[in-house]
């Protein structure tokens, strides 16, 4: 355990620059959120009265925010866009919406790590250092893919949590009494099914996305050259040249749902809330539950195809293929 | 006593190249062995396989394990510097020592940061920062402060200062070696360890040309110099070499009776590296 703490420790320190770049614009931007968010509701509630002031411009037919340069295309339903209700459609939207991006970023992120992790090594010639001590190739591998797995969908997790208080706390007074004269509440969000729900979400997204991370690992350790090109190249190439030959684009369709069926989950389990119009006293989830895609075929299948790749990577890795580099 | 490192039969390939052709050999505790070859001999390939970097043909039993399947057990005894920087770049010193603490349970945080006290490298430098003497001598402090039982050095003193090469082989000497070590050395600068060696190992295409200990060298190669007017007699014996040296004839011989060729000429000591340029043909 103490040679896993140290891999792993090892790891963060090589990619803990990254992780604070990312920290930092991740909270720029939710400064940008919530400075933005209070200053409009300064601007439109300057009058001291609640709720959010609009008014049309006949001209163009547009929304307009008085005293702002903003507008949007119109027509719009005025009244549920200042209604209590609409604040917090909008609000759990916003939720979602926010946490999946940071989740997004952070696979991209995983992407890169899995492609350079071996890779560099390799590539910088200190393989042959870590080659010296005594940790087991497997030790090694698996430490790589549980950062570059885990780890980061670790860090979305709490992100996503992190950005969900955020906006709890930071949610400007004129929007709440909005809220209060719709007779809703902030509480009736069910943010404790959210904390179970996002982390169900992350499994689920490590237990179908572990192919892709294995992939990226046996590439980073068996390309000579320019990881995440060949990464990303070599399942378009295949699907072209198979394409070519069969006339068939059954290939490239088959990569294509792999890779959406995960997207596809996603939305309809946020589909799923679109209609919500709360009443008072309704309890509003921010996701149904994810829990029922986890035990099936899909998640078996995913398992052995990760196994396969991780087997695949320690051989790799054990042929010590040098790097052009 | 049982051999440290035991090769039977070890061959190696890449395509139709022969790296190791049918080596054999047994290296005892307490040795230290020098290992010598022109470029191309082997000399990387034999170390890879020792240090389980490699598959081969044959058998290798280094401290009791195969090496390429036993990796980790043979490197939790085994301390190996290569000829460049392997050390990771990015990391500080401090960081480096923390992660050797973590991933060797024989390592010595005390030993190494006691060896470092001694240096100029500072534990909040990143190991790019250092100057390629330092970074040789950060991994010297890591691989002494572990409770190794063979050290493998691979061209240790490559592109270092002759101070750095000096206190490189001193530190081995003083802080690492005793009766229960084993040291490997490879090297072009085979003068500069001469002193040292125990025994010494000659590989050439990879075939293993002669290893013995560094008495027995010594006991069956001799370099004599001798007057033109001696030469033909020299000659008569078999010489392995002859070179002219300021008008007189110098040759080396293998296995002859000293007291029959005394009268030849100056009977000296060969160099490591005259005895084989000598069985080289001359040639190396």
């Amino acid at each position: 355990m103490t040679v896993f703490k140290a891999l792993v420790m090892r790891e963060w320190r090589e990619w803990r620059t990254v992780m604070f770049v990312l920290g930092l614009i991740y909270l720029l931007v939710m400064v940008g959120i919530v400075y933005g968010m209070h200053r409009g509701m300064r601007v439109h509630s300057s009058d001291g009265s609640p709720g959010v002031e609009l008014q049309w411009d006949d001209d163009d037919d547009d929304l307009r925010l008085r005293d702002d340069d903003w507008s949007w295309s119109g027509p719009w339903d005025l009244a549920s866009f200042v209604s209590g209700e609409f604040i917090l459609f909008g609000y759990a939207h916003g939720l979602r919406g926010t946490a999946h991006v940071i989740n997004f970023a952070l696979l991209l992120l995983a992407m890169f790590y899995m492609s350079d992790a071996v890779y560099k090594e390799r590539a910088d010639g200190s393989t042959y250092f870590h080659r010296s001590l005594p940790i087991q190739d497997h030790t090694l591998l698996l430490s790589k893919f549980i950062v570059g797995t885990l780890g980061i969908l670790l860090v979305s997790y709490l992100l996503g949590v992190l950005s969900v208080a955020i906006a709890r706390v930071s949610l400007p007074g004129s929007l709440i009494a909005s809220l209060d004269e719709a007779g809703l509440s902030l509480s009736q969000i069910a943010y404790a099914d959210f904390l179970f729900d996002w982390l169900v979400y992350h499994l689920l997204i490590f237990l179908w996305l572990s192919p892709y991370a294995a992939y990226f690992l046996l590439v980073s350790a068996a390309t000579r050259s320019r990881p995440l090109l060949v990464g990303l190249g070599l399942p378009v190439l295949l699907a072209t040249v198979v394409g070519y030959f069969t006339q068939s684009g059954a290939l490239a369709e088959l990569f294509m749902s792999n890779i959406s069926r995960i997207g596809n989950v996603i939305a309809w389990e946020w589909q799923g809330q679109m209609a919500m119009y709360p009443e008072p006293g309704d309890k509003i989830e921010l996701f149904s539950s994810f829990g029922r895609y986890v035990i099936s075929g899909r998640t078996v299948i995913s398992l052995l195809v990760t196994s396969g790749m991780l087997a695949a990577t320690w051989a790799v890795y054990r042929r010590n293929v040098v790097p052009s580099a | 006593m049982e051999p440290l490192i035991a090769m039977r039969e070890v061959g190696k390939s890449y395509g139709k190249t022969r790296a190791l052709d049918n080596i054999n050999l047994e290296i005892m505790p307490g040795r230290i062995v020098g290992l010598v070859g022109p470029n191309g001999a082997g000399k990387s390939t034999m170390l890879k396989a020792l240090t389980g970097g490699i598959t081969y043909d044959g058998a290798i039993k280094i401290l009791g394990y195969e090496p390429h399947s036993m990796r980790h057990k043979v490197m939790l005894e085994t301390g190996v510097i290569h000829d460049v920087s392997v050390l990771p770049p990015w990391m500080k010193v401090g960081h480096l020592i923390e992660y050797m603490d973590g991933v060797n349970s024989g390592f010595s945080r005390e030993a190494c940061e006691k060896f470092l006290a001694d240096t100029t490298i500072k534990l909040d430098r990143k190991v790019r920062q250092l100057s390629k003497g330092m970074k040789t001598q950060l991994h010297l402090a890591l691989v002494l402060a572990t409770q190794s039982r063979l050290l493998i050095l691979d061209e240790p003193t490559h592109g270092l200062d002759i101070l750095f090469r000096k206190r490189l082989y001193s530190s081995v000497l003083e802080d690492y070696f005793d009766s229960e070590k084993t040291v490997v050395i490879s090297t072009h600068q085979v003068e500069e360890v001469e002193h040292i060696l125990s025994d010494v190992i000659f590989l050439a295409g990879g075939k293993l040309l002669l290893y013995c200990s560094m008495e027995e060298l010594h006991a069956e190669f001799v370099q004599v110099i001798s007057s033109a007017g001696n030469a033909d007699a020299v000659r008569a014996l078999g010489p392995l070499t002859e070179h002219d040296m300021f008008g007189k004839k110098v040759f080396v011989l293998r296995g002859v009776d000293r007291s029959a060729i005394e009268p030849l000429g100056e009977l000296q000591v060969p160099t490591v590296a005259d005895i084989f340029v000598a069985l080289m043909g001359g040639t190396a």
